[in-house]
Order: C-alpha cells, then sequence, then structure tokens
C-alpha cells in the first residue's frame, strides 16, 4: 500500500481537490438533453475560479437552433493586460448521454487545480484559464434536427438505439464511409452521398429517407469549417474575441481527456495505423514501447509549437514531477494538417492553431486507449488521479517556466 | 413480429436484446428485474414454449426471485439438456453482452427447437442473480460502506482516497479468494497488513467485511454469494429426480473482433492454455473466437460440440479450454473457472459446459454503463445459435 500513496503531498492533495471537482460536475453536459446542467457546471467553475482569487468574466453567444445561453468561463491572473499571456483551456460540455468523467470532466479538473496553484504563487505569470463550452459535435442547428429527424423516422430511439439490426448494418457502413471522406479532406454530405450511392439500394427506406433529410445540413462541412461550425464552436468564439481585444497571446495548452491511464501489457491502442504511435513519438520519458504501456500523456504539436511541446516534454521530468510522456510533433502548417490528418484538429488546440497561435494539446490519446469515451461509462472510477496530479505538477512547472522560455527558445 | 425462419436469425437477436437492455439488480433496480422476468416470459410464449415461473426467496420474508424456465420435447422422462443464462445485471449496467446475448441466443435457440416436430427434451433457463448481488452479501457490505461515510447515496467514493484503498482492497481480497481462500479472511489479513496505511473508516469497513463474507469460500460462494437462480434449479430439479443428460451455460457471448490485437494478453484466459480451436489466429492475437470451457464431467460434451462449430454449415471460430480436473480440485486451484451458472451443475456432477466470449481480457465495457447492443456481433452470434440447434436436434 505504502508505495502506491504519492510520496509528495501536495500532489496528494492535489489529487483529491481534482477528485472533488470532478464528482460536482460529472453528469451529462449537453444543451439539448440537460442545458440546465451545462449552467449549473458554468456557475461552479464560475465560482471556484472567483474563490481562487481569479478576475472572472464571462463570454455568452447564442446559436439557431435553440434559445440556450451558451457560455465560455474565462479566469485570468497575473499581468494579462501588459505580457504575453498563456492560455489553458478544456471544454465542459459533453456529447449526449454521457456522464464526461474524462470527456472533459479530466480536463476542467486539471484547470482549475492548476489556477488554484498559480493564483497562489506571489508573482503568478499571466495566464488565462479558460472552460469552454460546445466543444463537441453538438451545434443545435445541426444536431437538433438530426436527432429529431432520426426519431421521426423511426431510426433510432430516444437514447440513439437503433430500431433494428438492419439498420444498424446500414448507419455502420455510412459512418465508416463518411468518417474516410471527411479524414482525406472531402465534405461529410459527399461521404453521405457517396454511401448512399455504394449501398443506398440495400438499406432500409426510413433510414435511408433519414440521411435524405440530414445531408443538407453537412453540405460544404469539411475539416477546415468544421472548425467553430461543427465543433470547437465556444473555444473559436473565444479565440475570436480575443483576437479582435487585441489580447496579447503566447501559446495555448488545450487539455482533452486526461484522466485514463494503465499499466496492463498492450493497453495503449494505435491512433492511426499508418502512424504506430511508439515509433513516431520524440521526448520519450519512461514510456515502454516492448509492453505498449498506455501509462503517459500524448503531446500534440504542430510546426509552430513543437519547441513549446518539447519544453512542456521537459517540464514532465522537472524535479518533483514525474509524468511519462511522449511527444507527437507534426512537421506541418494548419493548413497542411487539414488536408493531411484531419484527426490531428479534434479538440479546441485547432483554432488556436488555425489563429496562427501556437498551442500543444494534451491527452491521453483518447479512444486509442480509452474505451469508454463518449459512452454512458465515462465515469469517475475510471480516472487515475495520482496520475493526473503529477500532470498538474507538470502544467505549473512549465507555467512558472514560460516566461524563461519565452527568453531562450523564442525566435 | 418474430423472424420464424429455419435459421436463427440476427435481427430476432437484436429485437431480444433491445427489450431487455437496461439494469436489471435486486438492490437498485429491482423493478427492472421484475420487467425482465415478464418480458422473457412473454418471449418463451411467443415461441411456444412451455413457461414455469420458479420464485424463491433468500429469507423469511424478503423479496421473491423469479426463474424463468421453459422447456420443450419430453422433459421430465427422457434425459433433458439445460440451456441456460441470466438475465440479472450488476449494479447500472444496462447488460446487453452480460447477459442479454446469452438470453437472445437461448431463446432464439428455443424458437428453432419448439418448431420441429419432435423436438427433444430441452430446459431453457433464465436464472436470476447470478451477478454477486445478494441482498445478504453485496446488499450488506453496501450499507456498510455508506454507514461508515465513503460512499454517497449513489455508491461514488466521497474521497479519492477512499477509492483508492477500496480498489487495493478488492484486488488483494480476489486474489486471496481466488487462491482458494475464505473470503473474510482475506479481508482479516488485509487489515492486519495494511491496516496501519488505511483510513480508520476503511478500516471499520473492513472489519464490517470480514464479518459479512465469514461463511464464502469458493464452494460455498456458488448459490450463497452469487450463481444463486441457477444453483436454486439444479436443486429443485435433483429433488424432484428429473433426470438431466447435460448443460450448456451462455454467459457473454457477444463481443467479437477481426481487428489484430484484439484479444489482449491475460493471465487466465490466453492462446497457450487453449487445449484447442479452429480458426484461432494466435500470432495477430484476433478476438473472433467462442471459448468453451469443460471439465472431466464435460469432456465428451465438449468435443461433440466442437464437432459441431466445425461443420461446413456453421464454421464458428472458437478455442477450447478443457479442465482435466473435477469439480473439487477445481474449487481448490482454479475458482475463476466457476465463474458463471454452469458452476451448480458441476458441483452436482452433471456435465456442462460453459460458452462465452472470453469477458473481460476482450470486453472493455463488461460490469459498466456502456455494455449495450451496439458492442455486439449479431453476425457470430447467430452463428452460435445455430450450433446449438444442430447440436440438440441431432
Amino acid at each position: 500500500m505504502q508505495e502506491e500513496v504519492p510520496k509528495n503531498v501536495k500532489a496528494s492533495e492535489s489529487a483529491e481537490n481534482m477528485y472533488q471537482i470532478i464528482a460536482a460536475i460529472e453528469g451529462v453536459r449537453h444543451y439539448y438533453q440537460n442545458s440546465r446542467e451545462l449552467d449549473r457546471t458554468a456557475d461552479f467553475i464560475a465560482k471556484t475560479m472567483t474563490s481562487y482569487g481569479l478576475t472572472v468574466r464571462e463570454q455568452i453567444f447564442f446559436m439557431d437552433g435553440t434559445d440556450v445561453a451558451f457560455r465560455n468561463i474565462e479566469g485570468s491572473i497575473g499581468p494579462v493586460d501588459t505580457e504575453q499571456a498563456a492560455v489553458l483551456s478544456a471544454h465542459y460540455d459533453t456529447v449526449y448521454t454521457t456522464p464526461g468523467a474524462n470527456d472533459d470532466g479530466s480536463g476542467i479538473a486539471l484547470l482549475l487545480e492548476t489556477a488554484k496553484i498559480i493564483a497562489g504563487l506571489e508573482n503568478p505569470p499571466p495566464v488565462y484559464f479558460v472552460a469552454v463550452t460546445l466543444e463537441e459535435n453538438s451545434n443545435p442547428a445541426i444536431w437538433g434536427p438530426e436527432y429529431e429527424s432520426g426519431l421521426k423516422h423511426g431510426v433510432f430511439d430516444e437514447e440513439m438505439n437503433y430500431t433494428s439490426w438492419a439498420i444498424s448494418q446500414a448507419a455502420k457502413f455510412v459512418s465508416d464511409k463518411v468518417s474516410a471522406v471527411f479524414m482525406s479532406g472531402g465534405t461529410i454530405a459527399e461521404g453521405y452521398r457517396t454511401a448512399l450511392s455504394e449501398q443506398g439500394g440495400t438499406m432500409p427506406e426510413n433510414y435511408k429517407a433519414h440521411l435524405e433529410k440530414i445531408i443538407p445540413l453537412y453540405v460544404g462541412i469539411d475539416p477546415v469549417s468544421a472548425i467553430g461550425h461543427l465543433n470547437r464552436i465556444g473555444s473559436s468564439k473565444w479565440v475570436a474575441e480575443a483576437v479582435a481585444a487585441g489580447k496579447k497571446l503566447a501559446f495555448n495548452i488545450a487539455i482533452d481527456e486526461v484522466g485514463i491511464y494503465s499499466d496492463e501489457p498492450y493497453s495503449q491502442g494505435e491512433l492511426l495505423q499508418e502512424m504506430p504511435i511508439f515509433t513516431v513519438m520524440k521526448n520519450q520519458y519512461r514510456i515502454n514501447s516492448d509492453q505498449r504501456l498506455a501509462n503517459f500523456v500524448c503531446i500534440l504539436t504542430d510546426k509552430n509549437s513543437s519547441d513549446l511541446g518539447s519544453a512542456f516534454s521537459r517540464a514532465c521530468r522537472a524535479d518533483g514531477v514525474e509524468m511519462p510522456s511522449g511527444q507527437i510533433s507534426l512537421p506541418m502548417s494548419f493548413e497542411e494538417i487539414c488536408t493531411k490528418i484531419p484527426l490531428a484538429l479534434s479538440s479546441d488546440h485547432a483554432c488556436f492553431w488555425q489563429a496562427g497561435i501556437p498551442a500543444i494539446f494534451l491527452f491521453d490519446t483518447s479512444n486509442a486507449r480509452d474505451h469508454w469515451v463518449h459512452s454512458r461509462a465515462d465515469t469517475i472510477e475510471r480516472i487515475d488521479f495520482d496520475k493526473l496530479a503529477q500532470l498538474c505538477g507538470a502544467v505549473i512547472r512549465f507555467l512558472e517556466d514560460c516566461t524563461v522560455w519565452n527568453e531562450a527558445d523564442a525566435p | 413480429m418474430i423472424d420464424q425462419g429455419s435459421e436463427a436469425s440476427s435481427e430476432n437477436l437484436y429485437q431480444t436484446i433491445l427489450k431487455l437492455q437496461f439494469p436489471k439488480h435486486p438492490l437498485s433496480s429491482g423493478i427492472g428485474l421484475k420487467d425482465a422476468s415478464r418480458i422473457l416470459s412473454e418471449a418463451m410464449h411467443e415461441r411456444r414454449i412451455a413457461v414455469r415461473e420458479q420464485g424463491f426467496v433468500l429469507h423469511d420474508g424478503g423479496d421473491t426471485f423469479w426463474n424463468i424456465v421453459g422447456s420443450c420435447g419430453p422433459v421430465g422422462t427422457d434425459p433433458a439438456w439445460v440451456i441456460i443464462a441470466h438475465y440479472d445485471t450488476v449494479d447500472g449496467s444496462p447488460g446487453a453482452n452480460d447477459n442479454a446475448s446469452g438470453i437472445s441466443v437461448m431463446l432464439e435457440t428455443a424458437r428453432l427447437l419448439a418448431a420441429m416436430d419432435n423436438p427433444p427434451p430441452v430446459y431453457f433457463v433464465a436464472a436470476t442473480l447470478e451477478e454477486s448481488s445478494s441482498p445478504l452479501y453485496a446488499g450488506r457490505e453496501a450499507v456498510s460502506a455508506r454507514n461508515h461515510g465513503l460512499v454517497d447515496k449513489n455508491g461514488r467514493f466521497m474521497t479519492w482516497e477512499y477509492a483508492r484503498q477500496k480498489k487495493h482492497i478488492q484486488k488483494r481480497a480476489m486474489q486471496f479468494f481466488l487462491a482458494g481462500g475464505n473470503q473474510g479472511n482475506g479481508y482479516r489479513m488485509i487489515l492486519k497488513e495494511d491496516g496501519n496505511s488505511l483510513h480508520p473508516s476503511m478500516r471499520n469497513h473492513l472489519e464490517d467485511l470480514a464479518e459479512i463474507y465469514a461463511d464464502i469460500d469458493p464452494d460455498s460462494a456458488i448459490g450463497r454469494r452469487s450463481r444463486i437462480g441457477s444453483t436454486r434449479w439444479v436443486e429443485d430439479t435433483l429433488k424432484h429426480g428429473i433426470p438431466l443428460a447435460g448443460c450448456i451455460a451462455l454467459d457473454e457471448i457477444g463481443i467479437y473482433s477481426d481487428q489484430p490485437g484484439s484479444q489482449p494478453p491475460n493471465a487466465q484466459i490466453d492462446f497457450n492454455k487453449f487445449t484447442s480451436g479452429y480458426r484461432l489466429q494466435e500470432y495477430e492475437r484476433v478476438a473472433n473466437f467462442l471459448l468453451i470451457l469443460s471439465n472431466n464431467d464435460s469432456k465428451e460434451l465438449g468435443d461433440r460440440f466442437e464437432e459441431q462449430c466445425r461443420k461446413p454449415e456453421i464454421e464458428m471460430p472458437y478455442a477450447r479450454a478443457h479442465l482435466p480436473f473435477s469439480y473439487k480440485q477445481i474449487v481448490q486451484n482454479l475458482p475463476k473457472a466457476l465463474s458463471s451458472d454452469h458452476a451448480p451443475f458441476w458441483k452436482y456432477g452433471i456435465p456442462a459446459l460453459f460458452l462465452f466470449d472470453t469477458s473481460t481480457p476482450r470486453d472493455f465495457w463488461n460490469h459498466t454503463p456502456a455494455d449495450t447492443l451496439d458492442k455486439l456481433d449479431f453476425k457470430r452470434m447467430k452463428v452460435v445459435a445455430n450450433a446449438l440447434y444442430l447440436f440438440l436436434s441431432s
């Protein structure tokens, strides 16, 4: 037992704090199913940030298709008006029916615990802590009509179980096709049309009618236009506003799904078959590629954020921190990523990259190890809070050193 | 509604599971258990199978639990076959694979057999309380955790410290039990060895656990802590002198994959432990197969079921794990192999096979709220139903 307890008292406090944060917000946070819970979570985050001494501001926006007011919660600390500020971001919305403990309760917990510690420093560095909404694919102008069409045509029930095996088979074919077209740079509407032309003849009539109804919703949505429209909506709004207001932003750390770890052999799968993760990761720290252990956090960077990622890798092994980590450094610009590897745009860092702001994405590799993501089993008992506390230590170390980093490594 | 074809139907299997996909647990969803027993009864009637409901209580004044038992052919006179699958779930899990998958394949096999001119004698037992959910054990454990302030009203741990410590305790207690030990003694040993590093409330809880599970070991657990419905049915049937030919227990038979690496390494269930197999892709570790578990009493039964799986009209990939041991030897050395409703049959010397998809090594959603029908392979489940029909009708 003894050896499992973190030696660092601070780390064990952090683990407990983050457990309590996820316990407080665990539950469906989706505008259609449970907008009250979205609101309650926004209130909780704002209240918590205020109690830590952050300056809290809300960005409120509306979307076609619902009356719900969407809220980004921004807390700031340090000289953000005069110096280049870091932006930590995580999202608090979930997909339909999912309690979202890891996606992205873990990011919110890490964000808030980091805010607490940074706010307690004598001279805190300039940091924005941004809890965003609508990161998931739930644009009310698309999600609502699609859901209602599915119910109306008898394609699925209220919990989105397909009503027959025949429909579930057709839907699987269509979903694979749409994904393949989109991931090679095409639009979602093209994906649906291709699927219909290839196998429409064998599909149940009500399912085909449903597809015809939803195709217009997806016209023109490709990996670039998806950002801020299909998903990453809250973060896009925040970045747009920050840029318009002339905020000085040094870089972003986007945190999305950072709670799932395992020391079981072969617990780590692949993100992409053509990109073997243990081969492509650089700056590997305490990685076990022979056993394929899912014990590490993954740091994803593009051309503009590669050095930033390397600095974060160093923070993972700084004194008093022990966070196994590896960096996937894509030697590409945002535009190249959009056409070559759209999968790398799958969280809120995408809109920072798009705006030309260096951004690193921290994640546990999601469904390459987390078999419960976007399911009802995304619950608190699967999260490793000791690992999360080590990661928090790395983020703190990184933010403390970021001014040093600016001087040493800035071009 | 039901597809009446002469082969098993994937759509029938899907519709059965769609109807039964909700929590069915005596402590947190007793209504789910009752709803399920009604749905099962109706489903058997719809398939023109004779239905009998076997009710029992665990203690005077306690709730009544129900096994729903269908039958076809000359049962009671000729030695009868038994297909058994449990319909209860763990707390909070909709149980699509565990075990609506077993129920659906049992009902589909029943439909095909009942449509024969002279069906063989077969019981179809939808058993309750297979999971470790007895109010007398799991129920008292939950009450103790609440009383000591470890969990909230939803059973979620109040602190990370409690969550981590209980996980550690369960892991060690399970190791002790699976080495043949008494479960209460396991908790006592942990209390003695690790007590000082545990929170005082956790220590008090551990003392309760030692008492609650004082009479549980791998032998007595069967029918007392878990596999309760199946044990009651076997004991009742033997008491009435009804002759049984053998049993096939189905529990989690829906998860398959053709992806390399989909069958992760596991200490207990792994390719190097299998005694034979058909269309296995060991090198790529593919989870494409059904696992057939047998013991000394069911060796021949297992061999015959293997034959069915290899027939050209079936071609079901399988792995065989034959344990060349008696029930007593298994209790002492391999209690893990008693993890479903075949256990009471082995205990009473009735030949029984356990068919399953290997469970947790490949099924990541087992015992979670994500055990839903979108994970299941209805093509392979259909083949299993066809194999069972062929086996019982020939």
